[in-house]
């Protein structure tokens, strides 16, 4: 009988203790089942799926991304550009520690995200599932719908990413510097190409008979149609040619300044302006007789820059020095002077077109 | 009656059916009171132990498990209630759950409203209109009630201000101001989750009367100029007065300010009640209570909130005290439900519809 009463009681603890057991094993079975359920729900998260996509750039999978990424190439932009696009936004970036910041700004049931490492916006990436419930699909956000301006001189051939710009395709507009020339002189024309459907920044070449083409890129006009960029190439003229511009700019350069101190005559600077042009008219209305009495003036510091052709007629510069003019007394002058000038060959003469002062 | 002896000493009980003492083994074990007891309590022991095993089993899987959404919306969530933040910390230390909680935010860029008027509404609806919709997401339920005349948005205060002293539920501002309908609005200090709602947090403005605050701090408000134009963002007690604000308290963030969203990192906070405050370009006001902790409804988070908001039109939006504050009043009946178990907390403000 007390054997039979001790196994009760040890009974109790021992059912008990079984009890805490199975509780253990229980909770050990709920976290492990919890753990699969997390794993699984993590893998169907847009967070997960562009952890996964930055672990491909980061491991440079670059074919693959381009292959999943569905994109259709532009006349512009193939799969080389592509991928060279992806490496100019993501190499050097810590992304391993990258969050995303969903924004505003999905199109087509996508959503939008930014990738931020360590502070800072490195790219976009598009999120979309294919169907509900699916996998969640994740590219990087391509802005393909702005245009870039190409301003090239006139029979300049001109190559965005390594294609030729058709010029029939494209508008012709006046070199911006000879937009005060009267309607009865044409002056330099410039194609103008509207360039859509390239990825990032395009690397424009350009090639002339006319000299050597440099490309310049400057900052659009801020408004809703300004492109992305413009891009201007400028023709550089051979050194014999380029002797033969900084000669004549620098002579029409003495030639205003002497006339603004009336050391030259009227007659002779008109004649070497384009009659009916706006900065012909200013000078032909300019009244230098006012200016002081003096002995000598000089010149120092001559300098000629920024030498640019537009085919065989016309050439801009930009001219520096100091002009200085010395009155009786001992009195001198000094004008640090700047000069934009913009030349055209006219009638078999260069004539000085426009003069800009800065 | 035959005793079987053996050599250990017996205990002898007195049973009332026997007429004498006889050995406890051979009474029926009913066990004393004691004994019951004691077993009652270590199966009880056993049990909580076994459950609080259980708990810490599933925030370990969750905080250091396979997945950081989870981990992320965990830490989010618990640490916007007071009474539950300490279950972040049990695997994280602060600095940890510092840096989950600046992964998982509205990213404030600093902007506030600048609206100065409202646009001609296409639909012909009557200025004293209220409707109140049913929304919902994929963790929430909530209402929202649509005020169409801005004018009727005001904030109700608690007659006083201080640690000692007691707020008003939504139903008692409601009832005291004679309104319609009322939603919980500002924050108040609340340690431990044991708040009386009767020392606001930030600033409070009645009538273009400054009530709480100081006139050079900054805090994230929300609230109406004279012109009942919802105004968001962050602003000192003198910037609100020299806007003309007339009625504002102070909590956030703000959601979408002038018709712009504010980006969202990582899951955007976590899953609570929510109550939200906005504005549609023709100067209805939104007032969106969304229900949390509760099997019908997770809550939700700050991107949820400004997603309900942008549907239905807001171009100024911000966000109020949430967690158990969450509460919609309207037409006499409380139209969310309440996440407090102990029922409407008592706040020091809300925004009230007269």
């Amino acid at each position: 009988m007390t054997k039979q009463n001790t196994g009760r009681r040890g009974g109790f603890w021992k059912g008990l203790g079984l009890f805490f057991v199975g509780m253990l094993v229980l909770t050990a079975v709920l976290c492990a089942l919890l753990w699969q359920a997390l794993k699984k729900y993590e893998a169907g998260t847009p967070a997960a799926a562009m952890r996964r996509y930055l672990i491909q750039v980061q491991q440079q999978e670059y074919d693959q991304l381009y292959e999943a990424s569905g994109f259709t190439p532009t006349e512009f932009t193939g799969k080389e550009e592509y991928i060279a696009y992806l490496k100019r936004l993501y190499d050097g970036q810590n992304l391993s520690q990258a969050i995303f910041n969903q924004r505003t700004g999905g199109a087509d049931g996508r959503r939008l995200y930014a990738v931020m490492a360590n502070g800072s916006p490195v790219a976009d990436l598009d999120v979309w599932q294919e169907t509900e419930n699916g996998p969640w699909q994740v590219r990087t956000h391509l802005d393909l719908d702005g245009w870039y301006e190409v301003l090239a001189p006139e029979d300049t051939d001109v190559w965005v990413n390594g294609v030729l710009l058709a010029p029939e395709e494209a508008d012709t507009t006046l070199a911006p510097a000879y937009a005060g020339l009267p309607e009865t002189v044409s002056g330099p024309q410039m194609t103008l190409y509207r360039v859509t459907g390239v990825l990032g920044e395009p690397d424009v070449t350009a090639e002339s008979e006319n000299g050597r083409c440099a490309v310049e890129q400057s900052d659009p006009e801020e408004g809703e149609d300004a492109p992305l960029g413009v891009y201007t190439v400028l023709l550089k003229p051979d050194e014999k040619t380029a002797e033969t511009y900084k000669s004549l700019a620098q002579q029409a350069a003495e030639t205003y300044a002497t006339f603004i101190s009336r050391d030259t005559d009227r007659s002779v600077m008109l004649a070497q302006l384009i009659y009916g042009s706006e900065f012909q008219k200013r000078v032909a209305s300019y009244n230098n007789i006012w200016y002081a009495e003096h002995t000598s003036h000089e010149f120092e510091d001559m300098e000629i820059t920024e030498l640019l052709c537009y085919g065989e007629n016309a050439f801009t510069c930009h001219v520096s020095f100091t002009y200085k003019v010395s009155r009786s007394g001992g009195r001198e002058y000094e004008y640090p002077s700047q000069y934009d000038m913009a030349f055209l060959k006219t009638g078999g003469r260069w004539k000085l077109a426009d003069l800009v002062t800065q | 009656m035959k005793i079987k002896r053996n050599d250990q000493p017996q205990r002898i009980v007195f049973h009332p059916a026997a007429a004498a003492p006889v050995p406890a083994e051979a009474v029926p074990r009913q066990g004393g009171p004691l004994r019951i007891l004691g077993r009652g309590l270590a199966v009880l022991g056993v049990v909580l132990l076994s459950l609080v095993i259980l708990l810490l089993g599933v925030i370990v899987v969750v905080c250091k498990g396979p997945s950081p959404t989870a981990r992320d919306l965990f830490v989010t969530s618990v640490t916007e209630t007071s009474a539950m933040d300490f279950l972040a910390r049990i695997c994280f230390t602060q600095s940890e759950v510092d840096e989950i909680l600046a992964r998982n935010a509205v990213v404030a860029d600093g902007s506030v409203t600048q609206l100065s008027g409202f646009e001609q509404s296409d639909k012909d609806v009557p200025k004293d209109t209220i409707e109140l919709v049913d929304v919902s997401g994929p963790t929430f339920k909530g209402k929202m009630l649509i005020v169409h005349d801005p004018s009727r948005v005001k904030v109700a205060a608690a007659p006083e201000f201080s640690s000692s002293a007691n707020g008003r539920t939504v139903e008692e501002f409601v009832e005291e101001e004679g309104a319609i309908a009322g939603i919980n609005a500002g924050g108040f200090v609340d340690t431990g989750g044991a708040g009386t709602g009767g020392l606001p947090i930030g600033l409070v403005i009645k009538d273009g009367e400054l009530l709480y605050g100081d006139l050079n701090s900054s805090s994230s408000i929300v609230g109406f100029d004279q012109n009942d134009v919802l105004v968001v963002g962050t602003l000192t007690g003198q910037e609100c007065l020299d806007r003309g604000i007339r009625d504002a308290v102070s909590f956030g963030p703000a959601f979408i300010v002038d018709g712009q969203a504010m980006e969202v990192t990582g899951s955007g906070g976590g899953l609570n009640p929510r109550t939200v405050l906005g504005q549609r370009a023709d100067g209805a006001v939104l007032m969106l209570v969304i229900d949390g902790r509760q099997p019908h409804s997770l809550g939700a988070t700050y991107k949820d909130c400004i997603d309900v908001m942008l549907e239905y039109g807001a171009v100024n939006a911000g966000n109020l005290d949430g967690g158990s504050s969450t509460i919609l009043l309207y037409d006499g009946e409380v139209r969310n439900v309440c996440a407090s178990l102990y029922g409407p907390r008592n706040l020091p403000t809300a925004f009230i519809v007269k």
